[in-house]
């Protein structure tokens, strides 16, 4: 890795953009298509008994908050780097009446580890860059599926976990405001497609894929460890 | 990176996972709890509760529950373990006896019923109504065996078929009882409490008896019952010259009966077991007693039984035939004819003395004959169907023999005299041929005019010393003096005669039945002696016994005795038909029937 970022940095062009080591924290908002996994819960609803019992679906997987940290490496006007995303979301089946309750959480966690490439693009305002960047990388996916039923006084609860493992990939277009050499916001916007990522129940593959693909918005801040400003050419 | 940097990688995962997302949103549904009690009804085959559901055969059990609200589930215990559970409410089941040990056992049903809120606890089962009844169940194996039917003889005398059953009351339908030898057609009995019948039909003998209890569901088992009990059997006991009386053994059962003397009737329908009827000398009289129910409709053929008996006055002397009698009051001896035998009986035990066969070609002494002996004279004659044998005495040796003087019912007289003369006159003959008894010689004859055409009673008689002989008619008579082979004619008219008798031991008097009198007249006058008017119910002499020097003669219905000398005195009566009775040595002998005797002297003392 440490060897790709040199060869990298040794074959492009360095402007007159600040250069050094970069963190960045981004809050955002994503939306998730996990196809399969609400069509699990519709399934899941459309099954006889839970019908019978009168669950509805009271949450289908809405679009929710990112966290994302990137460790990046800022030469000019290349961002690169790597990044950790964490995605969560989830559905609920629900009834309830003077008896007790039966619910059914589905909650949907992903955790992103992937690359990334930005190119920085001036414009006229001194401190204001564009920028278009692409990620890639691995997609942990995690499925907790909680059932609990409370009748009267009475409680019980089952938990299953499915897991999977799939790919990303995500172009991102934003732009980002410098206030100091060292400290800028960013936003941007982007769409993540997945690939793969198939549940594994207890180890055995299951039918079910999760895939995040979905609009996601970014909003965060960079931080820039300035480092000795030469040329290359020197 | 550097470990700073992982560090920090982690802690901000750890952060971001704290930061799960928490699915959100209640679908409450408002509902009214269920009711705390609500009616519930639980039936097993629609017994109640408190009674006993008795197991006797293989049986389906049908559970029945009433509610506002859905079955659940249904659970059937014996003896608090579970049976059976049912869901739905499809509840029915089977039971054998063999499943379970004989006796009581307690079966339980138990039935869930939902609280019909709708509630999760309720569509999940948890919430509902429960409600459980039991029952006595009791287990019979074979229900059969202890079906036991027996009889008794109740309080107004009639058989009384009765049963016990263990299952109870409720569960049978009705009784058949089968009587077939008593009842024209079964008995049913549809009042299952009722478990007698009074067979009205049944007397006594045979009885057999298929009672079957017939229970509602169908099944049904019999049970058999076989009666023997004797049927009445007669008895006498004679009360003496005028009464008998006639006495059966009680029948197990009320009857009737009809009591019968050969072809007359002497009692119908009677209910006592005895009765009193004439007494009558001079035959075996046969009884037939008909037992039958008391109630005449219930008559069948089964149900009759007859008994059979036999009474006669006096013993009997088993002679077959028609027998004769002569009688020596000398050796006290009465002869007779049993088949071909002479016979000499004692004449007072009347046991057998001596006999002798006397078989002849083809008569002999089998049918007919005549026998002779005399008062005073210890000799006796047989007359065969061929000829005549004279023994000197009962020893019955060598005989005197006169050929081709044949004897027969014809034979007017056969008479021994005390002069060993034997006086004969055959049928159809007016002429009395005397032979000597030593030799067997003729000795002379005697004609007369008169023949009667009479077999009995005795009309031509010879006195027992030989000195007179009678021949009367029913168209007059001659009386002859004999001097040794000499006859001499004492007397004679044209009067109607009846019979007649010279008196034994006083050989000049003469009985005479003539017109309406009984005369007693003395030679060699013929003067009359005494006279007895028999005009209104007649007479008919029979003989006079030289023991007792009493008069035998029937008149109306009854045998009467009489002393010769005083012939108004009657000294015993006795109803008899047997008008050609004897008397010897007071035994009053028959003419056939067997011969029976029968001894008066105890009667004639008072």
């Amino acid at each position: 890795m440490k060897k790709f970022l040199i060869i990298l940095l040794l074959y492009y062009p360095i402007n007159t953009y600040s250069q050094g080591w970069s963190f960045e924290y981004s809050a955002g908002y994503g939306t998730y298509k996990l196809t399969d996994i609400k069509n699990l819960q519709h399934s899941t609803l459309d099954n006889s008994m839970l019908n019978y019992y009168g669950l509805k679906e009271t949450d289908g997987f809405p679009g929710y908050i990112i966290h994302s940290v990137a460790l990046g490496y800022v030469a000019g006007s290349h961002h690169f780097g790597a990044g950790f995303s964490y995605f969560t979301t989830g559905g609920r089946l629900h009834r309830a009446d003077y008896s007790g309750s039966y619910t059914i959480d589905m909650i949907m966690n992903g955790n992103r580890l992937g690359a990334f490439y930005r190119y920085n693009i001036n414009s006229k305002a001194p401190d204001l860059n564009f920028y278009l960047q692409l990620g890639s990388g691995i997609m942990f996916s995690n499925l907790k599926m909680k059932e609990q039923v409370i009748i009267y006084s009475e409680s019980k609860v089952d938990t299953e976990h499915l897991n999977g493992l799939g790919i990303y990939m995500e172009p991102v277009i934003g732009a980002k405001y410098c206030f100091t050499n060292w400290l800028s916001f960013s936003l941007g916007v982007g769409y993540e497609a997945d690939f793969l990522g198939t549940l594994k129940l207890s180890e055995q593959e299951t039918q079910l894929k999760a895939r995040w693909n979905g609009l996601r918005l970014y909003g965060g801040i960079v931080f820039v460890i300035p480092a000795k400003r030469k040329s290359l050419y020197e | 990176m550097n470990k700073r940097n992982i560090i920090l990688l982690l802690t901000t995962i750890s952060l971001f996972v704290a930061c799960e997302y928490e699915p959100t949103g209640s679908n409450f549904v408002e509902l009214n709890p269920p009711e705390e009690n609500i009616p519930v009804a639980i039936s097993l085959n629609d017994v109640n509760p408190s009674d006993t559901i008795y197991l006797y055969q293989n049986t389906s059990f049908s559970i029945k529950t009433y509610s506002q609200k859905d079955l659940l589930e249904t659970t059937v215990l014996l003896d608090d373990q579970e049976y059976k559970r049912f869901f739905g409410n499809s509840s029915s089941f089977n039971m054998s006896p063999d499943q379970l040990s004989e006796g009581v056992h307690k079966i339980t049903v138990k039935a869930i019923f939902s609280s019909g809120t709708g509630s999760l606890a309720d569509k999940m089962g948890l919430e509902g109504y429960m409600g459980e009844v039991s029952w006595n169940i009791c287990v019979i194996r074979d229900p059969q065996n202890y079906f036991v039917v027996g009889y008794r003889i109740n309080d107004d005398g009639f058989l009384e078929i009765s049963w016990k059953n263990v299952v109870p009351e409720s569960l049978i339908s009705y009784y058949t009882v089968h009587a077939g030898l008593t009842q024209s057609s079964d008995i049913i009995i549809n009042d299952a409490t009722q478990k007698s019948f009074i067979d009205s039909g049944y007397v006594c003998g045979s009885g057999y008896y298929e009672v079957t209890t017939h229970f509602n569901d169908g099944l049904s088992f019999i049970q058999r019952l076989s009666i023997v009990k004797p049927e009445p059997a007669i008895s006498f006991e004679d009360l003496g010259l005028d009464n008998l009386r006639i006495y059966w053994t009680r029948p197990f059962a009320n009857g009737r009966f009809i009591l019968r003397e050969g072809n007359t009737t002497i009692a119908s329908g009677i209910h006592d077991t005895t009765i009193i009827i004439p007494q009558v000398f001079g035959q075996t009289r046969q009884f037939t007693l008909e037992t039958r129910p008391q109630n005449a409709a219930y008559d069948n053929f089964h149900n009759k039984f007859t008994a059979y008996g036999s009474f006669r006055l006096g013993t009997y002397l088993d002679l077959p035939n028609w027998p004769l009698y002569a009688y020596n009051k000398t050796d006290n001896i009465i002869y007779s004819s049993r088949y071909d035998n002479l016979v000499a009986f004692n004449a007072t035990t009347l046991q057998v003395i001596n006999t002798v066969s006397m078989v002849g070609n083809p008569w002999g002494l089998l049918y007919g004959g005549k026998i002779a002996a005399a008062p005073h004279n210890s000799a006796v004659a047989a007359m065969t169907g061929e000829e005549t044998w004279i023994f000197t005495d009962s020893q019955f040796t060598n005989p005197v023999k006169i050929p081709s003087l044949r004897g027969d019912i014809h034979t007017r007289l056969s008479a021994i005299t005390s002069d060993d003369r034997l006086f004969v006159v055959q049928g159809g003959t007016n002429t009395c041929k005397v032979f000597n008894t030593l030799t067997g010689e003729k000795i002379f004859e005697i004609p007369f005019t008169y023949k009667t055409i009479y077999d009995i009673p005795d009309f031509v008689t010879v006195s027992d010393d030989g000195k007179y002989f009678c021949a009367p008619s029913e168209n007059g008579i001659e009386v002859f003096e004999i001097s040794g082979t000499t006859t001499n004619l004492l007397y004679t008219d044209t009067r109607v005669y009846k019979g007649g008798m010279f008196v034994s031991s006083k050989p000049d008097q003469l009985l005479l039945r003539v017109g309406t009198d009984v005369e007693l007249r003395q030679m060699p006058g013929f003067s009359l002696i005494q006279s007895m008017d028999v005009s209104t119910y007649g007479a008919r002499l029979c003989n006079i016994d030289p023991a007792s020097m009493s008069l035998l003669y029937h008149q109306n219905d009854s045998l009467r005795v009489c002393k010769i000398d005083d012939l108004s005195k009657t000294l015993f009566k006795i109803r008899s038909n047997a008008k050609d009775t004897k008397m010897l040595n007071n035994k009053l002998l028959t003419y056939g029937a067997g011969g029976i005797a029968f001894d008066i002297s105890p009667y004639l003392g008072h």
